[in-house]
């Protein structure tokens, strides 16, 4: 983003104060990424291979070195957080500011993730890929939990077993078949079938020590991990608050100390987005995240702001009935893609702060690797953009070919308390309206009528054109198998109108869990290109447009923030991510 | 009627129209659409089937609906609003928050009384004049004024460019200065409606007295304006607004929802919201229930006290 030295226009900040105070207060009912998050977890790219690395000798940010003498050690950061702390146990927590605070402030797993979604080295210093579906981890040695247990690897196991038959039960379960204790320090697990992605998605699951196991504490009293933060206090639905874990186990380097420089971090929660806009400004916090975007520029140009940000994972998409006709037919479905508005969206509803998605992959999915430009080019040419001849020649076609007239009455629904969502849903509507070929009419629900609605038993049932918000993460696999593979139909998360292609299923299958091709980057990327032709011709989802996650802290009090494209990483990596070399301080005398 | 048969009938008349509250607050979780079980699991595909049987029998949805109300109703006869998956034992919930959202209500509430009162006599004694109009655009600028955005306005003004409150409450207890400091914004949004209403109740009630016989009498005895305005007239407008005042608890407690959050305040109002994010029906009952059962009690207050006041309404 540009920047340009001049200060918020007092003026400016009003109008967009009152215009998001409308928008906060309707959209604060139920976050909706968070509430269906896809596993932001279950990504990697090639496990294995970077397992000898030690933390905080890569260099992976673009960040500029960091002297040490430099860090003033101490103080006490203050986040506005937009969202209540739903759960504190991390086999249920099933929205991101749970996850951005508590998973991974305070809990940590056998790899930690970089900011460019490369497995490290966490709780394991190494491991080893004895075949396909066996892995042997070796845990570091003198590793201590907040009350002073030391880990080993039984605790590792009933870790991972803890997850069984729960919400997040996926998270180990796509891959965990069984482990073995081989010593107290290594770990043999076997898989119940190949993952590309199991390296990376370790990350995202917490190890627990025996207290938390055996049931002597309850994780939703008193959180106990090996986070570089332990759990210090949590006022339900006001403030959580977390200090320093002085025995960490990282031992330091040359660019970041042994422990993170900021010794207390309190999370205040104000759920209002204006109100959390004016604790910014006022300085009663120093960092927040999820303003309205039409105040993203003001903070930007700034000098009293630095705002930070990356292309994310979040992404919205439209679901077509497709167990009705004529949503059956691929040339209708593909015209209405070809009819979504989406650089208007980008431009008038997101204020140039998100991602076009004219492909089903976002940016950090590893996309550069997996769909190389000219492939994309030639995708785009064939079958995307926003073109509206286009779209009415193959939707009159697809008309014909079902023996229907234009218009066709159809109803698109959305939820009413996210007021971006609304707005571009409102623009795709009037697109199809202008197209001739649709009578279109628009209905709202509140979060929770139309989460039951779009993700309970019956969604299929509903001929009605969907559109809605997920999570997904550093994998190709997470932006597809959520909304289009079979085995994901609702009730659950998220194939909304039990869409099934056989074809499409053996693809994603094979990336993911094929030996011969999900630890060959080659290998993947011809079936996720196979996969990105067939998901262009069939338009069984449309993706309207990719999330970008920002930042915002007050300049020269916060030294060093950089933000992680995963939201549940937010705050951890934000502050302190050893494997990234990435450490933040605040300044004493800036307050 | 006297006064004792009165007050017996009235609080008779209560049972019903809380029995209304209780069946209707009941029905919230009977109007959730699919199985209640399901969305207080968080819509969990994998949640373990028993647990699901054992939410089901501890809301007693095993039962036929009138058993399932009256179990329920029996709980909450003994301050036992149940116990939420989500947030725990709900009364407890109910308790740790409610002390944010009464002292932010009587604030709100005494803002309202303390500025309506004096400007609506002001107005009333100059009547037609320039600060009868000034007081009338005011009453109608605070009527017209949607509290969420007045709340903001304030803290943009008040905290973001003068300085003088933070933006978020500070970490100190809720009866400490600095909290009841911060508290005046708040309870200022608050009390603004409520303000504007009084103050024009106020001021027809004291100009309809002024023009009663008792008032001429009194000013042709030579008794000072002053006497006059504040010892008669004003205790016998003050009936009118008193009750006013009673009845505007339901609009305090409504608007405490919304300026909650935008002050961040952690009261129940605040705890609504976050239960109706989580989908968390049990909070979301037991606050409803709390709130529709201090609006039949605060109409009840003032019905009485308008009886205690005015000996000849019995209705």
């Amino acid at each position: 983003m540009p920047r340009t030295d001049r200060d918020i226009n007092r003026r400016e900040i009003l109008q967009g104060m009152g215009a998001a105070g409308v928008v906060g207060l309707a959209g604060c009912i139920g976050d909706d990424d968070d509430e269906i998050e896809d596993d932001d977890t279950d990504d990697d790219t090639d496990p294995g291979t970077d397992d000898d690395t030690d933390p905080g000798t890569d260099d992976d940010t673009d960040e500029e070195e960091t002297d040490l003498d430099e860090i003033h050690d101490g103080g006490e950061l203050v986040i506005g957080l937009a969202e209540n702390i739903a759960d504190f146990d991390p086999v249920s927590m099933n929205d991101t500011t749970s996850g951005m605070t508590v998973r991974t402030l305070l809990y940590e797993g056998l790899t930690a993730i970089d900011f460019e979604g490369d497995p490290h080295p966490g709780l394991a210093e190494d491991w080893e890929q004895i075949d396909d579906t066996t892995f042997e981890f070796y845990l570091r040695e003198g590793v201590q939990f907040h009350n002073g247990e030391e880990l080993h690897a039984e605790q590792v196991k009933r870790s991972f077993e803890r997850y069984e038959g729960e919400l997040r039960e996926p998270d180990v379960y796509e891959w965990y078949e069984d482990s073995e204790v081989v010593d107290d320090h290594t770990l043999e697990v076997h898989l119940s079938q190949p993952d590309a992605t199991m390296i990376t998605g370790l990350a995202g699951v917490p190890i627990l020590p025996d207290e938390l196991l055996d049931g002597d504490t309850d994780p939703d009293e008193h959180p106990i991990g090996t986070g570089a933060y332990q759990f210090e206090e949590f006022e339900d639905g006001d403030v959580f608050r977390a200090s320093r874990f002085e025995d960490h186990w990282f031992e330091g380097s040359d660019s970041v100390p042994e422990t993170p420089p900021i010794e207390e971090i309190t999370c205040q929660i104000i759920r209002e987005d204006a109100s959390r806009s004016s604790a910014l400004q006022t300085g009663d916090v120093h960092h927040s995240f999820g303003l309205a975007s039409d105040t993203l520029d003001d903070f930007d140009a700034s000098d009293e702001f630095d705002l930070t940000s990356t292309p994310a994972g979040g992404y919205e998409f439209m679901s077509y009935p497709v167990q009705f006709e004529p949503w059956d037919n691929a040339n209708i479905r593909a015209g209405v893609d070809r009819l979504i508005p989406r650089p208007i969206i980008i431009e008038e509803v997101y204020h140039g702060w998100a991602e076009r998605s004219d492909l089903p992959f976002a940016e950090i999915s590893g996309m550069d690797e997996f769909i190389p430009d000219d492939f994309r080019e030639e995708m785009f040419e064939e079958y995307g953009g926003y073109d509206i001849d286009e779209a009415v020649e193959l939707i009159e076609e697809g008309f014909d070919e079902e023996g229907i007239d234009a218009p066709l009455d159809v109803n698109l629904v959305v939820n009413a308390d996210n007021d971006d969502r609304v707005q571009w849903t409102e623009l795709v509507a009037e697109s199809m309206e202008q197209s001739g070929m649709f009578d279109v009419e628009l209905e709202t629900f509140e979060w929770t009528e139309y989460v039951a609605r779009v993700t309970g038993p019956g969604s299929e049932e509903n001929n009605e054109i969907v559109t809605i918000g997920l999570s997904a993460g550093f994998d190709p696999d997470s932006f597809i198998r959520a909304t289009m593979y079979t085995g994901r139909q609702t009730p659950g998360c998220c194939n909304i109108h039990h869409y099934s292609n056989d074809e499409l299923d053996d693809l994603i299958e094979t990336g993911r869990h094929d030996p011969d091709v999900a630890f060959d980057t080659d290998a993947r990327a011809e079936v996720y290109q196979e996969a990105t032709e067939l998901i262009m011709q069939e338009a069984p989802v449309s993706f309207t447009q990719f999330g970008t996650e920002i930042d915002i802290v007050r300049a020269g009090e916060v030294h060093g923030w950089e933000t992680h494209p995963i939201n549940s990483y937010k705050i951890i990596k934000g502050i302190y991510a050893p494997e990234s070399d990435q450490v933040a301080w605040l300044d004493p005398d800036a307050a | 009627m006297s006064l004792r048969r009165y007050v017996i009938k009235r609080l008779l008349m209560v049972i019903p129209v809380l029995f209304g509250v209780s069946v209707i607050t009941f029905s919230i979780m009977q109007l959730v659409p699919g199985d209640i079980v399901d969305v207080l699991l968080g819509m969990d595909p994998n949640a373990d089937p028993e647990a699901a049987e054992r939410l089901r029998q501890e809301l007693h949805l095993d039962r036929p609906i009138w058993e399932q109300y009256l179990l329920w109703l029996a709980g909450v006869l003994q301050l036992d609003f149940g116990f939420s998956p989500i947030t725990g034992d709900v009364s407890e919930t109910i308790v740790t928050r409610l002390p944010a959202t009464i002292l932010l209500g009587a604030m709100g509430w005494v803002i309202a009384l303390v500025l309506a009162i004096p400007a609506g006599v002001y107005a009333a004694v100059n009547k037609d004049e320039l600060a009868d109009d000034v007081s009338r655009i005011a009453a109608l600028f605070g009527i017209a004024t949607p509290n969420f955005w007045l709340g903001l306005m304030l803290l943009l003004v008040f905290s973001l460019w003068l300085g003088w409150f933070p933006s978020i409450p500070p970490d100190v207890s809720l009866l400490h200065p600095s909290m009841l400091w911060y508290l005046l914004l708040p309870a200022i949004t608050l009390g603004t409606a409520s303000t504007a209403l009084l103050m024009r109740i106020m001021r027809s009630s004291m100009v309809e007295e002024l023009n009663k016989e008792y008032v001429r009498t009194a000013r042709a005895k030579g008794l000072p304006e002053r006497t006059v305005v504040l010892k008669h007239v004003l205790r016998n407008s003050l009936i009118s607004v008193v009750t006013v005042a009673a009845l505007m608890t339901a609009s305090i407690v409504d608007g405490a929802v919304v300026i909650e959050v935008v002050f961040s305040w952690p009261g129940l109002g605040e705890q609504l919201i976050t239960a109706i994010g989580q989908r968390d029906l049990l909070v979301v009952q037991g606050i409803v229930l709390l709130v529709g059962v201090s609006i039949v009690i605060a109409n009840l207050l003032a019905d009485l006290v308008y009886a205690w006041l005015d000996p000849r309404i019995r209705y």
